[in-house]
């Protein structure tokens, strides 16, 4: 709360800036706003005031159509749809790395440790399953 | 900060709440758009805005920190900030500094008491756009001056600087198109 005189000057300002309803200005000025209003020089300036506040109250607020309300609801109706089909999503997502994940663990567990991968031979050496057939059959020693 | 009187609902709102959504919307939606309406001067525009605004809530309200800011402020922010977007926009388009055209087009079958209403909304589309935005945000949202200050980003003494200007132009415009009608 302000505790200092209102000077004609700061009310003025104060109804140039507000207007003249008091309860409108800064509530720490109100008190000794309130005060000044009684004299002849505030009750002038509040008229002056009074007179553009009267005008700027003629400018009544829109009516808010109904076609924009239903419009509305029916935007927050289709978010909240939304939002439900991609929390299911992220869900569905979830399961499926989930499963991915335990399945790496659990054939990383039950491998045995001293597992080699089989490499197959290279194309054209003659290995096989079996062995190298070349020597058993003496294919490398043809000479077609 | 203060408890936000907006808390609970917003909370609900981004739980995806629809209840709490039409509440919300009954709650805000007459001073979006009268907002809205004030800053741009036009109707579909001003509807545009309201609808813009409450998709962000929408997209904005599970992640709203409350400490952060009142939700009220933030929502006036945002339908400001659409506002200026498409004044800026007609600005662009328009070589004349005309503003947008409110749609009180035939006078003579307008009452009167529409005709004033017209008159004065056509004024504050002729002051500058930060000046109507401390006078629609103080006069006709009714923000405290501290509250009104801090949506607007500025101190409290530059938002009466704007608020006096504002109305001492308005004063201007209005006397002036009373005495061209007389």
């Amino acid at each position: 709360m302000n505790d200092s005189p209102m000077t004609p000057e700061r009310f003025a300002a104060l109804a140039e800036a507000y207007g003249a309803q008091i309860r409108r200005w800064p509530e720490c000025d109100r008190g000794a706003a309130a005060a000044f209003s009684n004299t002849e020089l505030g009750k002038d300036i509040l008229r002056r005031a009074d007179a553009l506040d009267a005008l700027l109250d003629t400018y009544a607020p829109p009516q808010v159509p109904a076609a924009l309300r239903a419009d509305l609801v029916r935007s927050a109706s289709r978010h909240v749809t939304k939002q439900r089909r991609l929390r299911w999503g992220f869900s569905l997502a979830g399961v499926g790395i989930a499963g991915l994940l335990v399945g790496l663990i659990v054939t990383k567990l039950i491998t045995p440790s001293d597992y080699t991968p089989f490499h197959p031979p290279e194309l054209g050496t003659g290995m096989t399953a079996f062995g190298d057939i070349t020597t058993d059959f003496g294919i490398s020693e043809r000479e077609d | 900060m203060n408890h936000d009187p907006d808390e609970d609902l917003v909370r609900r709102v981004g739980a995806g709440d629809e209840t709490a959504m039409q509440i919300l919307i009954a709650r805000k939606l007459p001073r979006l758009l009268a907002l809205s309406r004030r800053m741009l001067g036009d109707k579909a525009e001003a509807e545009d805005v309201a609808q813009e605004t409450f998709l962000r809530i929408w997209r904005h309200a599970s992640r709203w920190r409350f400490h952060h800011a009142k939700f009220d402020s933030w929502i006036h922010r945002v339908a400001l900030n659409l506002c200026y977007d498409r004044l800026r926009r007609h600005k662009e388009l328009s070589n004349d500094d005309i503003g947008i055209v409110s749609d009180f087009n035939d006078v003579q079958s307008i009452a009167p008491e529409e005709q004033l209403s017209g008159k004065v909304e056509r004024a504050l589309q002729r002051i500058s756009a930060r000046q109507r935005e401390a006078i629609v945000l103080t006069y006709y949202q009714e923000l405290s001056n501290s509250e009104a200050a801090a949506v607007m980003g500025v101190s409290v003494d530059a938002l009466e600087s704007l608020l006096s200007r504002g109305r001492r132009a308005l004063r201007s415009i209005l006397l002036k198109d009373d005495e061209h009608e007389r």
